[in-house]
């Protein structure tokens, strides 16, 4: 019961330091239009998509681009969120109050969480009226994917942004060790976004999902257990 | 101070009240090539303290680190009020550090940091309680400031307060003095003098011979990991610093 | 010959039994074990080598071509081996903290990515004549791309920690993280691609190809031991040159407390 209020605990701390600096958010919010903006000059904002006929290359890619631009964007949040401990003094300090180090990993990951989910709420519209996508009539669908793809993101980058806060080279590092795990997710949270916005003629949405809820519960799993190990130093 | 958060009642009964505060055999450190510990023996009483003393790089604060289990010794074993090494959750309730980074968090207030460092103690307090230890240390009418404003005194002095929110029965130190004014160093001695009055057991590591020999009963002495002196504090000339 | 070949897999498997039965039994070091299955390995390969490229018939539709394929999977034997070694005795390495299991883990991880490296080159190689392209988004040859860039990372985090047990504890991290995703991402990509294109199903295989494939299978095997202990000894050495910089300093601590 202790364990959950530190949990708790930690996440509130999180949110709320986030909240007066907004080191994070501002450097992901900045970074997530410009990515968008490279995309357009890329691929062009009014080359043909493939099907259906009328719609762009931007349009088409839609889905696959977003979650190119969260996962980029995410990396700033994972790495900020043990950099705030590094500043106080290092891991050490959250190893010094008793009770089960998993609650730490669990505030962590919270707070990444709805740092991540905040910043998704501001890059999908946008990413939306930049591209002319119409998803208006799709939110709540596009809401579980958002949540299920960032849960398996997060779940793992908070335990390697752990792993990796002692190194100098761990901006390199933190996208190094994540990114091969996150094959599932993006396969995953990529097919049913694009089955969300173009159609679903076989149904196969709910197959997704639920292989997206499988991998974010293994992943969770895996990585809670292990967590305590993360951050001896 | 103590006797008011005592009240509380969230200090565990200690199981065994004879068991040392600190009993450490053969305890030693290697780091890579070198050793930082070498077979370092040292029983702290309870109500005792201890100066723990030598030039920098001597192995003070990997002791120290040990103690508090951060840091697995490469050999040899201890236990902390009774409880052996392994056994954290039952230390980490009953000990505080006070080390040489603050552990608070720039962007929240010194209200905000201990309740944080509250929750994680697993203690119930209230808004009284948070200000009284506040008050404690001087620092009752700063506690709505984020601390990223405070002098490296004031923030020592948070440290004082968070070290002991739980009201431990020992004390770790790692250079309480360091980079502080005279001021700040008056409050430090202040709350080793607390800390005596409560009866509670300290490590102090500390460059300040004077200042150790007039607050500590014994001098632990190091030098390149090797223990050189252990004895009462008074026989602890300053040999080669 | 293929009555030869044949007798002459399961006696190398009784051999590689045996051996490991003789390990476990601590009648025999590893290193000892490595040295007898590299002596043993040159003529299984030898003889490996000959089934394949000269004595099993060309293939139907590929001809001559198909021929590295019995470089091409035995490779994988090689990384499966590897990695295993690599979770499993970081899995050990966490637990008893002995660094003799992370130095097994970095010999497996590093073997592992050099037969993965293998597998994905030959791979490459036989792609290029059979589909005309270098590399094709195959499920399973996407699958062992992501391995291996999972254990590169693996390598280069240790290649930038100094610290033995730090070094040892995070690699050790990262070796249980990748291998137990490996799973979900193998169902990840064979989905991801099935949807583009169907699996090709199996060919009838003819027996002389699968007595040349299982030879050259064990005698990879067999190198796969050969250079693991190798590669064992010489991280020990390592430690040792690290300890021996250490022995007279532990000389003079028993002479100080005299």
């Amino acid at each position: 019961m202790s364990d959950l209020r530190r949990a708790v605990g930690v996440a509130r701390k999180d949110l709320l330091i986030e909240r007066r600096s907004k080191a994070a958010f501002n450097a992901m919010a900045f970074f997530a239009a410009l990515v968008l903006f490279i995309f357009s000059f890329a691929l062009g904002p009014e080359a043909p998509g493939l099907s259906p006929a009328g719609q762009t290359l931007l349009q088409y890619l839609w889905p696959g681009l977003l979650w190119v631009a969260i996962f980029f964007t995410g990396i700033l949040a994972l790495g900020r969120s043990f950099q705030l401990e590094m500043d106080s003094g290092g891991l050490q300090a959250l190893r010094l109050y008793p009770g089960d180090l998993k609650a730490i990993y669990l505030g962590k990951l919270a707070a990444n969480l709805v740092v991540l989910l905040a910043m998704e709420l501001l890059l999908i519209p946008l990413s939306a009226v930049l591209y002319n996508v119409d998803l208006w009539t799709k939110l709540p669908g596009l809401l579980g994917v958002t949540v299920l793809g960032s849960i398996g993101f997060v779940a793992v980058g908070t335990f390697y942004a752990a792993l990796t806060a002692n190194l100098r080279a761990r901006e390199v590092m933190l996208p190094l060790l994540l990114f091969p795990t996150q094959v599932p997710i993006v396969v995953g949270a990529v097919r049913a976004t694009a089955l969300i916005v173009h159609g679903d003629p076989m149904g196969e949405l709910n197959v997704w999902l639920q292989m997206l809820a499988l991998v974010d519960v293994v992943l969770l799993t895996v990585c809670t257990l292990t967590f305590e190990f993360a951050i001896e130093e | 101070m103590n006797q008011s958060r005592q009240a509380l009642g969230t200090s565990p009964q200690p199981t065994d009240t004879n068991a040392p505060a600190v009993d450490a055999r053969q305890l030693s450190k290697r780091y890579g090539r070198t050793w930082a510990l070498r077979r370092v023996d040292l029983r702290v009483e309870r109500g005792e303290l201890l100066g723990l003393l030598g030039p920098n790089g001597s192995g003070k604060t990997t002791l120290l680190r040990i103690l508090s289990t951060l840091t697995r010794p490469t050999f040899g074993a201890f236990s902390i009020l009774g409880e052996p090494a392994r056994s954290r959750s039952a230390i980490l309730p009953r000990i505080g550090v006070l080390a040489d980074q603050a552990y608070m968090y720039g962007e929240l207030t010194a209200r905000e940091n201990l309740r944080f460092a509250g929750v994680m103690y697993g203690l119930d307090l209230d808004e009284d309680s948070l200000l009284e230890a506040l008050a404690g240390v001087g620092l009752a009418k700063v506690a709505g400031r984020e601390i990223r404003t405070f002098s490296s005194g004031m923030r020592k002095r948070l440290s004082l307060a968070r070290a002991t929110l739980h009201d431990p029965e020992l004390v770790l130190m790692d250079e309480p003095y360091g980079a502080l004014d005279v001021e700040g160093m008056a409050w430090v001695d202040r709350f080793v003098t607390e800390l005596r009055a409560a009866n509670r057991a300290a490590i102090i590591a500390t460059h300040e011979v004077d200042r150790a020999k007039r607050l500590c009963d014994r001098a632990l002495r190091l030098d390149a990991g090797r223990v050189t002196y252990a004895g009462p504090i008074d026989g602890y000339e300053v040999a080669a610093e | 010959m293929q009555q030869v070949g044949s007798l002459l897999v399961w006696i190398v498997l009784a051999f590689l039994v045996a051996t490991w039965i003789a390990l476990f039994a601590r009648r025999l070091s590893p290193q000892k074990a490595g040295t007898l299955w590299g002596i043993v390995a040159l003529p299984v390969l030898a003889f490996g080598l000959y089934l394949g490229l000269l004595w099993a018939p060309p293939d139907v539709l590929m001809g001559e071509v198909y021929r590295i394929m019995y470089v091409h999977f035995p490779s994988w034997i090689g990384t499966g081996a590897g990695y295993l070694t690599a979770f499993v005795c970081s899995l050990l390495y966490i637990r008893s903290r002995d660094l003799r299991f992370d130095s097994w883990a970095s010999a497996g991880a590093e073997i592992g990515l050099v037969f993965n490296a293998t597998g994905l080159i030959t791979g490459s190689i036989w792609g290029r004549p059979t589909w005309g392209v270098w590399w094709t988004w195959d499920p399973r040859l996407t699958w062992t791309a992501i391995m291996a860039v999972t254990f590169a990372g693996y390598l280069v985090l240790r290649a930038l920690m100094e610290d033995p047990e730090a070094r040892a504890r995070a690699s050790s991290l990262v070796a249980i993280i990748g291998f137990a995703t490996l799973p979900i991402v193998y169902f990840s990509v064979r989905w991801w691609r099935t949807l583009h294109q169907p699996q090709s199903s199996p060919e009838t295989v003819d027996p002389q190809m699968v007595v040349a494939l299982r030879t050259m299978m064990l005698a990879f095997l067999l190198i796969f031991g050969y250079l693991l202990t190798r590669r064992f000894a010489l991280a020990q050495l390592r430690a040792e040159a690290e300890l021996a910089a250490l022995e007279p300093d532990e000389l003079e601590m028993e002479a100080a407390g005299d």
